[in-house]
């Protein structure tokens, strides 16, 4: 496969600020990446460590979508769940139904990604820590295969404090070729307040990747590069019901698009419909048929093309 | 490849009793199983995921003890530590100030054990949940390489766990709990100690290690149950990690062909030596694995001739 969608895949509950809890959703990084490359190629797999229970929900979904479960490994009684508690503020706090170290064993490790990977592989996305010796593993398979990386920022220094995180970030950022991070992380990260988009730009433009994907919530993306930054506006499909998993699956859309040659423009307006579906119901897109994906295609192309005449 | 996996996380502890922190000692159940199994049996290695720097303290514990490092695989930056705070001699709360998803992230897969184990293996200890397609995994890849696995459960179950403990014990040879884990598992008081006896002698194992703290241990089979008093070769400064290092030690003596009582005496043999420090045995020298055989053959003796130690 040409794009692999790597790490956990876990279901979420939500409960919306008034605290009101909603139903089961599937979701996890991983498996919103996977829908959002499902939404533009069939050439796509996920690759993660799960429950036995993946099979009835997530399982039903791959089958629904062609896809193949070679790279899944079932390790576990259940896929992990969490409860997302949203605030008032937007933000949301969450916690694991079945524990923590029940995530963490069920975290897919570098090696798996390296055996998922195939001769006609392009890229492969990964929300990953700031863990050296991860990073080094990822480095060795990745030369040796040739494959490109998103990495989407996750995770703090073990000290939790914003000097390190970034000294550590900064350590392994070359290893990736995609980078994608939040205003909120980016705020922490670089010490700038999140309202001053360009400064926090100018501070992701030294970076040594190809393309960033800088998420500022609601108000939409910008895809960076060394030499310049694309603002998108946030692209509503339908009404907009739940944003958890669109920066997961934002992120995969770009890695896509960046990755299949489109200038900055189009990355940002393919992100930014991605997460306008993810955003139309709870959990990810239900069903993505053909005529779906050439909707997203045209509504992408016709954004990217506003975009470059400045509209 | 050695004879005896212990299989399982390696993590630091910090001990706090009465507000006071002990320096931080290596521990964690796959390093004090293996210390309890290396007590007796010099082929014995570790198999775990750990950290990189697992190599200033348990790296040097292995070359001193002639320990193989090839069952350890290095996954992340940190081997991960645990302030483990005493309430009492019996109940104790742990936290993990890098992060419970770090623990659970080197945790061992029955993949890592799979791949280690071979012809001249004859039996593995891990410490994991209640998770039956763990076991079935485990018990696949013990058909697989013919070895017998001991399986120390983790704590923190929940009655509504029984069922599938009781799954996953076809899975297993040997099993291993303490009281206060098989109170909330069977929902019976800790005290009623012959009705949870009862109730383990009806798991699917060859045998089991009951473990009653301060108060030692039994050794539970379908025909037998033996109990040992505690053990101390030495004062006991610290009991974290006697229940890890007695069913490392317990796992061996069953798999070697022990009768229940010498099983159950090298068990409480183990625990007491590992109880005289904080943290793990530091120096198993030829000397302490002669004293400890012999100590453990005294108390198998002691318990045979006590028959009130024993009942069927």
């Amino acid at each position: 496969m040409k794009y692999l969608a790597c790490g956990n895949i876990m279901s979420d509950i939500v409960i919306d600020a008034n605290g009101v809890p909603g139903p089961l959703h599937m979701g996890g990084p991983a498996f919103f990446a996977l829908t959002a490359l499902r939404l533009w190629t069939k050439d796509c797999k996920l690759v993660c460590k799960t429950g036995a229970d993946y099979d009835e929900t997530y399982g039903s979904w791959m089958d629904l979508h062609g896809l193949s479960r070679e790279s899944i490994r079932v390790e576990a009684d259940n896929c992990t769940v969490h409860v997302l508690k949203y605030r008032p503020d937007g933000l949301f706090d969450w916690e694991s139904m079945y524990g923590y170290e029940a995530l963490g064993y069920l975290i897919t490790p570098p090696q798996q990604i390296d055996e998922a990977c195939e001769d006609d592989t392009k890229g492969f996305y990964f929300a990953n820590g700031l863990d050296t010796v991860i990073w080094r593993k990822i480095d060795e398979f990745k030369t040796r295969r040739g494959v490109k990386m998103m990495w989407e920022f996750g995770g703090k220094a073990p000290d939790g404090t914003p000097e390190t995180s970034l000294k550590m970030m900064k350590n392994v950022i070359h290893i990736a070729d995609m980078w994608s991070i939040n205003s909120a992380e980016a705020e922490f990260l670089f010490g700038i307040p999140r309202d001053k988009d360009e400064d926090i730009i100018n501070e992701i433009m030294k970076l040594p990747v190809e393309m960033t994907l800088y998420r500022v919530g609601k108000r939409g993306a910008y895809a960076v590069t060394p030499s310049t930054a694309v603002f998108c506006e946030s692209i509503d499909i339908t009404e907009s019901v739940d944003p958890t998993g669109c920066g997961n699956s934002s992120t995969g859309a770009a890695m896509w698009a960046h990755l299949e040659g489109y200038d900055p423009e189009m990355v940002v307006s393919i992100a930014n419909v991605t997460a306008g579906y993810n955003a139309a119901q709870l959990g990810p897109i239900p069903h993505i048929t053909d005529e779906i994906m050439k909707d997203a295609f045209e509504i992408a192309s016709q954004k990217a093309l506003k975009l470059k005449e400045g509209k | 490849m050695e004879k005896y996996l212990c299989c399982g996380n390696i993590m630091s502890d910090s001990v706090i009793k009465n507000n006071i922190a002990s320096p931080l000692s290596m521990g964690g159940p796959g390093f004090f199983a293996l210390t309890g199994v290396r007590i007796f049996e010099k082929s014995c290695t570790l198999v775990t995921r750990t950290g990189a720097n697992y190599v200033d303290d348990y790296g040097k514990w292995l070359d001193r003890h002639s320990i193989s490092h090839r069952g350890v695989d290095v996954n992340s930056e940190k081997v991960t530590y645990g302030h483990i705070v005493f309430r009492d001699k019996n109940n104790y709360t742990a936290d993990y100030p890098m992060g419970v998803e770090l623990v659970g992230y080197q945790m061992t897969h029955p993949e890592d054990i799979e791949k280690h184990a071979d012809e001249n293996t004859k039996g593995i200890y891990l410490f994991h949940y209640p998770d039956i397609t763990v076991w079935k995994l485990m018990g696949a890849a013990a058909r697989k390489k013919r070895f017998k696995i001991m399986w120390e459960i983790m704590p923190f179950l929940s009655a509504d766990d029984l069922p599938k403990v009781q799954i996953c014990c076809k899975n297993v040879d040997m099993f291993s709990i303490n009281s206060k884990e098989a109170s909330i598992l069977y929902s019976i008081s800790e005290e009623r100690e012959e009705q949870i006896i009862n109730e383990l002698m009806k798991l699917p194992v060859e045998m089991t290690l009951y473990r009653v703290g301060n108060r030692g241990a039994y050794v539970i089979t379908k025909d037998e149950v033996v109990y040992c008093k505690k053990i101390n070769p030495k004062r006991a400064v610290d009991p974290t990690g006697c229940g890890n290092t007695s069913t490392g030690a317990a796992m061996w003596a069953h798999t070697e062909g022990y009768e229940s009582a010498m099983v159950l005496a090298m068990a409480n043999v183990a625990a007491g030596y590992n109880a005289a420090q904080y943290g793990a045995i530091p120096e198993i020298t030829d000397d302490l694995m002669k004293k400890a055989y012999a100590l453990a053959e005294k108390h198998c003796r002691r318990i045979k001739r006590r028959g009130r130690y024993t009942f069927k």
